[in-house]
């Protein structure tokens, strides 16, 4: 431990404050990114967010740090992309639910973010997978209605489309970056089994 | 801001020169206009009370109105054409699914219906004109939060906040974030020249996209784990620190004539039609 | 330790996850008013030190930490670090590490509004520190609008707010053009002279840090190896050699001479002491001197292409915002060419090479590579036949192990497993890093990831290798081995561009050179005869090599202009001293 740490135990950092501004800002990247990877026409990315499999992981490493990093980061890319902001922040709570409920399942059921048992796999699967997407498609859903971008009746269809998105993204990219990145993320001082420090 | 383009390889081509370019989250540029005059503060209220105002506003002369207001004020502030085509061209696809969505899943009632679908939607002159209230609602909300991107630096966003009393670490935080933006699109895309310059393509099949986001941001999350450790130096090697400890600032919040002009005019506004939608019911959808 | 504003004693310091101790037993001191340079390979321990120095080590870093560090006579283990960092002023590596502000006023300002300076005072030390560092009215400039000479001087300007009474400086000068290192070293100079601040420097540049330091420190493997003034520091050059130093050329020609019995004083170290050097040898001998054969000026207008294996007619290009980068660009490289383009920090080489890789299309004009217009096919189909090794190796890393990163472009291509495998053990073995074949890429630092991402481009086997301002060039033993790949794979038939600011690299290696200046050529030529070329030079913003530096110096005594390495120097000099003696004896 640094002499800082040793004197004055577990406490918020200056690397929580770095780390999660970074996830933020990486977050806002990855979601302009996705007209650039994922359109079939301009800006239409048919509900693949490249964010999505990376803000679980976010929220698995650096707890609430990232949960926040994810609302505020996809914030910013909606806004980037043109959505106004009235519609965005309320739009973009979907991602806390899509971090925030992995989070809470790892946390309490003591999972590792290394996928390294079939325990963690399981945990991950339920509540990172399906639970997590599932209310946050819901949400993600029903908020444009409120502004009426579309209608009630056009719900299914575009819950169905997010739904897969979501799946898609969750089951074959962020399994990836949990496998790969978990080790470096242990090193790093935000690195938390807590919620924020 | 990256002008999306259809996806493709030679379409990434045409996206990267612009992107690599942008240095700024905010587009901020310094034309003389009573705008510019005004402080961040007072610009994210008329952000939030005009867009809260756009979005309360249903009856499509009212919107149409406030959009025309809307325009008068990207004119005042002396935003070029090429801000506004490229929101709009970023919204586009919204726009489009928005469009798709109200005519194949709506049930507007009118006198004239266009045509009828199997799961119990039909298409009206009505929903027709839900459509372009929409968009007019959509637009305005989109171009004041323009003006406000055009005419305010991200030094004066965290001034405001600091005004507000917020704590030092969220202003901090703010400020680094809106700066991290600019510094990481640009290590985005040179991440992408780069795996391009190995034979990198983003068409394909879904598979293959999914594939390829991994191999990007991979590399994107590699770079922010060794940034992290440097800056997190950096910040204390100049007295940073989160413990609460007594700091000055050397820009302060700025008050002038235009800005009590701007906030009364904004307030009025949103409270009028707030009483009139949802006391009176006017504005509400014809 | 009186007089003495740092000391670091026998101090040993280990990272938390590492085996091997990084800093062995350093003992330096530095006095008041001294300035001094710290030199060394990859590896050596130098940005430890500094943050060591700094405080940071061990307050903010983890690890094992046995000796001590005194700034001011206090050791920095009992006092908070918040006071450590108000004395003593880092300057790191990457100066946009260090940006925190969105604006030049905001980042200078950010130290001040840290340790709560009254308004008043604030202002007045943002003035004084943008006045001394040469940015005094661009204060509302957004940091990464900058110039990088300017982001440089910036970050300076952001640690001096605080007047400190040490300054640790961890490479200003890397990846800057010739002006600008200039522009970095006056003032660098001007803080010596107007406030005495102690400085430590860390440099792989010696021929700057010779004019700058009042004494050299050479850290190698943890270890103080040598410390001395820059005059007596540079005359082992045997030992420095072997320690991965760059010796200034001036230096490396007088100790050249001296092995050859012509020279027996001191070597010398400046610009200055080389032109007393060479008048010493040349004096009395009043007839000009023989001047070395000067190869045909290339005219690309008026010849026809000898195998071209690039042709661009026309070529301009614009950014979507506007500006314009490429000025109407007419140049033919041809196959087996060793090419450097050179040019100031935006004067437009990035963005040329862009456009050999089809990775930027032209907006009017056209550029043809290996007969194919690049506006024809996919950047893919281009990799094929460019590679493109770029500037940050940690934006093309992305593979889980060196092995894998390596084969992920011949995969692309579409080879055979069998073809695959094959390249992959040839290339590794050519870039020296065959015992890493298996090891995970992310836990690679510094050189090895260097050598990880130009293999991966190597082993595509293109016939056109383009390297982007590499930062490899800057330490000594990997750009020895990036050039010596180089000449190879030049030697075996493939064209090289090589954009640098290393002149001393560009002059030892590329048989032709084309200067851009905001976006237009303006020099193309053999590489002797374009260093020669001092007017144009100076105006596209280059210095040649300190080598040429000296015979432009020496012209009056008939030195010729176009010498621009070492050996050409040497041999010019021991053929004339011959050629006057024979003709003395005779």
């Amino acid at each position: 431990m640094s002499i800082q740490d040793q004197a004055s135990g577990p406490r918020v950092k200056t690397t929580h404050i770095v780390t999660f501004a970074f996830c933020t800002a990486v977050m806002a990247i990855l979601c302009t990114a996705a007209g650039f990877l994922f359109a079939v026409l301009p800006g239409l990315p048919l509900g693949f967010c490249p964010a999505v499999p990376v803000m679980v992981p976010f929220a698995l490493w650096f707890g609430g740090w990232g949960v926040a990093a994810a609302y505020i980061g996809c914030a910013i890319g909606g806004i980037l992309k043109g959505t106004p902001v009235i519609v965005a922040l309320p739009w973009v709570i979907n991602d806390v639910f899509m971090a925030g409920i992995p989070l809470l399942a790892f946390r309490l059921l003591k999972g590792d973010p290394g996928l390294n048992t079939r325990r963690d796999w399981v945990i991950f699967i339920t509540f990172g997978v399906v639970v997590n997407s599932l209310i946050a498609c819901t949400w993600g859903t029903w908020i444009p209605v409120y502004f009426g971008i579309w209608p009630s009746g056009a719900v299914l269809v575009i819950w169905t489309q997010y739904m897969i998105a979501c799946l898609l993204l969750m089951v074959f990219v962020a399994p990836l970056i949990l496998k790969g990145f978990t080790g470096l993320a242990r090193r790093t001082g935000a690195y938390t089994e807590g919620f924020l420090v | 801001m990256p002008a999306y383009c259809a996806c493709g390889d030679e379409a990434g081509s045409a996206v990267l020169g612009g992107a690599t370019r942008i240095r700024s989250f905010l587009f901020y540029f310094s034309p003389d206009s009573p705008l510019q005059r005004t402080n961040s503060l007072t610009k994210m209220v008329m952000v939030v009370c005009l867009g809260a105002v756009a979005f309360m506003i249903e009856n499509i002369y009212a919107s149409l109105v406030l959009l025309a207001l809307v325009c008068v004020g990207l004119a005042v502030a002396r935003i070029p054409g090429v801000f506004l085509k490229r929101i709009v061209v970023a919204m586009s696809g919204l726009l489009l699914i928005a469009a798709l969505a109200h005519a194949f899943f709506s049930q507007v009632p009118g006198r004239i219906t266009f045509f009828t679908l199997p799961w119990g939607a039909y298409f009206t002159e009505r929903t027709l004109l839900f459509i372009l209230t929409f968009y007019s609602r959509f637009l305005t909300a989109s171009f004041i939060s323009l003006i406000f991107l055009c005419t305010t630096r991200e030094a004066d966003v965290v001034v405001a906040l600091r005004f507000l009393r917020l704590p030092f670490v969220i202003c901090f935080a703010a400020a680094f974030i809106l700066r991290l933006i600019s510094t990481l699109i640009d290590d985005w895309w040179s991440l992408v020249e780069a795996q391009r310059a190995r034979g990198m393509v983003f068409t394909g099949s879904l598979m293959n996209r999914l594939k390829r986001l991994s191999e990007l941001a991979f590399p994107l999350l590699a770079n922010m784990f060794t940034k992290i450790g440097e800056v997190d130096l950096a910040l204390q090697a100049r007295g940073f620190t989160v413990q609460p400890v007594h700091r000055t600032q050397v820009r302060h919040l700025r008050w002038n004539i235009y800005d009590y002009i701007l906030l009364a005019s904004t307030s009025t506004v949103f409270i009028v039609v707030a009483v009139a939608r949802y006391v009176y019911g006017y504005l509400s959808f014809l | 330790m009186r007089g003495k504003m740092v000391v670091v004693k026998d101090l040993w310091w280990r990272y938390k996850d590492g085996q091997n101790w990084v800093l062995r037993g350093v003992d330096l001191e530095v006095g008041e008013r001294e300035v001094v340079g710290v030199i060394g390979p990859n590896g050596a321990g130098k940005t430890t030190l500094c943050l060591a120095m700094a405080g940071l080590i061990p307050w903010a870093v983890t690890g094992e930490m046995r000796g001590s560090v005194y700034i001011a006579g206090v050791d920095t283990r009992n006092v908070a670090l918040r006071e450590i960092v108000r004395r003593v002023g880092l300057l790191f590596q990457k100066p946009e590490t260090q940006f925190v502000a969105m604006s030049v006023l905001d980042e200078v300002a950010f130290g001040l509004e840290n340790f709560a300076y009254a308004y008043e005072e604030m202002w007045n030390r943002i003035r004084w520190a943008l006045k001394v560092v040469g940015l005094s009215g661009y204060e509302e400039k957004h940091p990464l609008a900058l110039s990088s000479g300017q982001k440089q001087r910036l970050a300076l300007a952001s640690i001096l707010g605080l007047r400190p009474d040490v300054l640790v400086l961890d490479e200003p000068l890397s990846n800057l053009d010739g002006p600008t290192q200039e522009e970095v070293f006056l003032a660098i100079h001007n803080l010596k002279e107007t406030l005495g601040t102690v400085t430590v420097i860390v440099e792989h540049n010696t021929e700057e840090l010779v004019r700058l330091a009042d004494r050299i420190v050479l850290l190698n493997d943890g270890k103080i190896v040598r410390t001395n003034t820059p005059q007596r520091f540079f005359q082992g050059v045997e030992s420095l050699a072997a320690n991965d130093v760059w010796i200034p050329q001036v230096t490396e020609l007088g100790y050249r001479l001296s092995e050859s019995g012509l020279w027996e004083e001191e070597l010398p170290v400046t610009l200055e002491a080389a032109q007393d050097m060479m008048g010493s040898l040349v004096a009395g001998k009043s007839k000009p001197m023989p001047t070395l054969p000067e190869p045909q000026f290339l005219n690309q207008t008026h010849q026809m292409p000898r195998d071209s294996i690039i042709e661009i007619r026309q070529l301009s290009y614009t950014y979507p915002d506007g500006t314009d980068a490429l000025c109407d660009i007419n140049l033919i490289i041809n196959r087996g060419e060793y090419v450097a383009l050179l040019g100031q920090n935006g004067s437009g080489k990035t963005t040329l090479a862009k456009h050999f890789l089809g990775l930027l299309g032209p907006t009017s004009g056209q550029i043809t590579v290996d007969g194919v217009n690049t506006r024809e096919v996919s950047v893919k189909e281009l990799a094929s036949k460019v590679g493109f090794v770029f500037q940050n190796p940690d934006h093309q890393l992305f593979c889980k192990t060196v092995e894998e990163e390596v084969a992920y472009g011949l995969k692309n291509l579409g080879l055979s497993p069998e073809e695959v495998e094959r390249r992959v053990h040839e290339i590794l073995t050519a870039v020296e890093i065959l015992g890493l074949r298996g090891v995970t890429v992310s836990s690679l630092h510094g050189a090895a990831r260097q050598k990880i991402a130009l293999a991966s481009v190597l082993a595509m086997d293109p016939d056109i290798l383009i390297v982007d301002e590499p930062s490899a060039c800057q330490e000594k033993r990997l750009s020895d081995l990036l050039m010596r790949l180089l000449r190879d794979l030049n030697a075996s038939g493939k064209s090289i561009i090589l954009a640098s600011h290393n002149m001393r690299l560009v002059a030892e290696n590329a048989t032709r050179v084309v200067v851009l200046d905001r976006g237009r050529v303006v020099l193309d030529a053999p590489t002797r005869v374009a260093f020669a070329e001092a007017e144009q030079m100076e105006k596209a913003g280059l210095k040649p090599p300190q080598i040429t530096q000296l015979a432009q110096r020496l012209a009056d005594r008939g030195f010729p202009l176009n010498v621009s390495t070492v050996s050409e120097a040497f041999n010019w000099v021991t053929q004339a001293n011959r050629e006057l003696f024979l003709k003395e004896v005779t």
